[in-house]
């Protein structure tokens, strides 16, 4: 009793410590968090006008599309961010895909990877992600500029052909889903008259 | 490593520099080496570890040596590191809530800082034993000396590898494209081969003053038994 009274004591007081830097804090994490998610769905949606961005929706999966949020501009459904879980070369790894109404890719930004500095990572690069924008379809991955036969093939990044592979077949089931959901939408439209 | 009682006759000051320089945890210690190796891809990871480091460490110290007379010797340890956590979690929140981009940066390497073994190491060695303005002193320079550590190895790794120095800050330079960047620098592999030139270096300079200051001693010794002039 007498060596574990100061042991609980000193706990009590250092988690009261926590609870209060806690309570001062939350608000501006929170803020943070927020400001931060808007601008990297802002960033993605290049050229919407004024976007509006819905409550981001879980789709209950592990892998795969993990959440999307639905965008809108003037009242008008403009876009969709759809968020993918998926297995780099060295580790899980998401990926958060813009895609407009008639399902053309608006931006691409790898959120997490655990891919190599200087290799790997370098596919969360603007200069690869930036092949994405403006094309629809589905992409293949090439290793070299000579090898691009088609306008939807993809130059993977020097020594990270692995990392360049897995992000296009996110990008792939993005867009997948993103035109189910802009099928589904447009189906309630006509159906409500 | 010096005895933890040897600097207890030494002024504050004396003890902040015994932290960065003659024990420095990283060069001289050879202590907490996993956030050295794995962080110091870039300067500025190089500054935040060791700023928050830093914080803990002299906050530690501080609270460690006011409580050392009630702290049962059975459980020292224990206490030691609820309050060591206790403060890793208030700077996670605090560098969460002001530098969330810092935050991302450092990512699971901030909660690891409780495990650092400098912490607990000094904790044990010198705060409880010492006053809290002597054990706020050696937290002071131990967390400088680390941090002075991990700037040294980021700025040699993100220079080399990358071809930037101070990228994420305003301050930011590049290298001109035509210089060639080692990629293996930044890999892991590169940690440890950074580290070991930086060291190797160091030990150098070092070796090199000490030969000097011996030649310097040994000259006037010879010159005060042997030379015809002072005969």
């Amino acid at each position: 009793m007498k060596t574990a009274l100061p042991l609980f004591i000193i706990t009590v007081l250092v988690t009261a410590a926590i609870a209060f830097i806690h309570g001062l804090t939350e608000e501006r994490i929170k803020t943070n968090e927020h400001a931060a998610y808007t601008a990297a769905l802002s960033a993605l949606v290049i050229g919407i006008p004024d976007p509006v961005f819905s409550e981001t929706h879980e789709t209950g999966n592990r892998t795969g599309v993990v959440s999307y949020t639905l965008v809108t501009s003037g009242g008008e459904f403009a876009a969709v961010v759809i968020n993918v879980r998926f297995m780099g070369d060295q580790g899980p790894a998401s990926v958060a895909v813009a895609a407009s109404t008639c399902g053309s890719v608006l931006g691409v930004k790898v959120t997490s990877h655990e891919e190599t500095p200087g290799l790997g990572a370098n596919a969360a690069g603007t200069d690869f992600l930036s092949q994405f924008t403006d094309k629809s379809g589905i992409f293949n991955v090439v290793r070299t500029a000579n090898a691009r036969i088609h306008t939807n093939d993809i130059i993977a990044v020097t020594a990270a052909t692995n990392t360049s592979r897995a992000v296009a077949d996110a990008v792939n089931e993005a867009l997948r889903f993103a035109s189910q959901l802009i099928l589904k939408f447009y189906a309630e439209i006509l159906a409500e008259g | 490593m010096t005895h933890p009682d040897s600097n207890r006759s030494h002024p504050c000051t004396k003890i902040i520099k015994n932290g960065i320089f003659t024990e420095n945890p990283i060069f001289v210690q050879v202590l907490g080496m996993c956030p050295v190796l794995a962080i110091t891809t870039s300067t500025l990871n190089g500054i935040s570890m060791g700023a928050a480091t830093t914080a803990v460490l002299t906050f530690s110290n501080i609270f460690i040596s006011i409580l050392r007379k009630a702290v049962p010797t059975a459980v020292r340890i224990p206490i030691f590191v609820v309050i060591i956590a206790g403060f890793v979690t208030i700077v996670e929140f605090l560098l969460r809530a002001y530098v969330p981009g810092v935050y991302s940066a450092l990512g699971i390497y901030i909660p690891l800082i409780v495990v650092n073994c400098i912490i607990l190491g000094r904790a044990e060695n010198f705060a409880s034993k010492h006053n809290p303005l002597r054990a706020a002193a050696d937290g002071v320079g131990m967390g400088l000396g680390f941090a002075m550590a991990l700037i040294i190895v980021g700025a040699f790794r993100e220079i080399l590898g990358s071809g930037t120095f101070l990228s994420g800050t305003p301050f930011m330079l590049t290298l001109p494209p035509g210089i060639p960047r080692t990629i293996l620098i930044v890999l892991p592999p590169g940690g440890f081969l950074t580290l070991g030139f930086v060291m190797a270096i160091r030990k150098h300079i070092l070796d090199k003053k000490k030969t000097v200051k011996v030649a310097e001693n040994n000259e006037f010794t010879h010159c005060l038994s042997k030379c015809s002039s002072c005969k």
